[in-house]
């Protein structure tokens, strides 16, 4: 049984722009993302140590996937109150301590704070294999 | 069937797929697992890391769930400031994610040998090795001044060389007792 549910936040004009980055990541880095996006699911951030980082913008969070090419989906928790959810916002990477794209976190917290005025612009994650 | 194993089906058919998202698990589940023995054993970072002669930030590296790099001499470093053994197996993927799904707190906990139940009461294991013993030719005959022809064929219950434990409990102390009044029994007989 999940202990978290994982959505998706879904662009007005670009839609779901999780799946669109994933669907453009190597088969291997996929797997190692689907596997970290399982962990959270079913057992939460509380037990998985540093399975999320803070960003430094307050409420985003990255998703940390080590390996060749250091995978840092930008996430939140909820983003509605109490809620046992994590929204991914968008597709970002780690290159060379840069964010690819270069201003990841804060277009996280827009696309959030978009959210939370449209709660409905989510949908359950698009898993991608 | 399991939910997890069921959403795995179809991707587990490529081979260079299962095996990443297996190699990330293993490091999910390890890292996790270094992290709820700590915590089990109320120790911070820096003690753990004293305790293994490890930097804290080298043990901040290994409780992180992306680290990848283990080496069996760091794990083992770790078992033993945990007072546990080290277990390293091989598994089929069905088992291997089923414990990842079902790897919660309780199930990642392990008691340090001062508190496995098997091994908790040194004292019964002590009495438990006496009675199944039997003694030597060489005891029973220092025992009672007993000839070493009498004593082969004698059987008695374990003999306890130094007398009876005062630190027994009520119920060994009574066993104990018992065994060195058959002892002097067979030893008054033997001369006889």
């Amino acid at each position: 049984m999940p202990k978290s549910s994982i959505y998706d936040y879904i662009h007005p004009r670009e839609g779901n722009l999780m799946k669109k980055w994933s669907t453009g990541l190597q088969k291997k880095e996929r797997a190692k993302l689907n596997s970290k996006i399982d962990a959270l699911s079913i057992h939460g951030a509380d037990l998985i140590p540093g399975i999320l980082s803070p960003t430094g913008v307050a409420s985003i969070f990255k998703l940390k996937v080590q390996g060749q090419v250091k995978l840092r989906p930008m996430i939140c928790e909820g983003p509605g109150k109490g809620e046992a959810a994590f929204t991914f916002l968008l597709g970002a990477k780690e290159i060379s301590w840069e964010y690819d794209p270069p201003d990841a976190p804060n277009m996280a917290a827009e696309l959030r704070n978009d959210l939370i005025a449209h709660p409905n612009r989510r949908i359950e994650h698009e898993r991608v294999s | 069937m399991s939910e997890l194993v069921d959403k795995l089906r179809g991707e587990f058919q490529d081979e260079e797929y299962r095996h990443a998202y297996a190699d990330e698990c293993l490091n999910t589940m390890i890292a996790t697992q270094i992290k709820v023995l700590r915590e089990q054993r109320d120790m911070t970072q820096k003690s753990l890391a004293m305790k293994t002669g490890m930097l804290q930030p080298r043990l901040s590296v290994l409780e992180d769930a992306s680290y990848s790099s283990w080496s069996i001499s760091s794990l083992r470093r770790l078992a033993r400031a945990f007072d546990l053994t080290l277990k390293v197996s091989f598994e089929s993927f069905t088992s291997f994610i089923l414990d990842f799904e079902s790897m919660g707190r309780a199930a990642l906990e392990r008691v340090s040998f001062t508190d496995d139940p098997l091994f908790k009461s040194t004292k019964v294991t002590t009495s438990h090795k006496f009675r199944k013993r039997q003694p030597s030719r060489m005891e029973l005959a220092m025992c009672g001044q007993m000839s070493l022809f009498s004593a082969q064929i004698v059987t008695l219950p374990a003999a306890k060389p130094k007398g009876i434990d005062p630190d027994l409990l009520p119920s060994q102390f009574e066993e104990s007792q018992q065994r060195e009044e058959a002892i002097n029994a067979a030893v008054v007989g033997g001369n006889g």
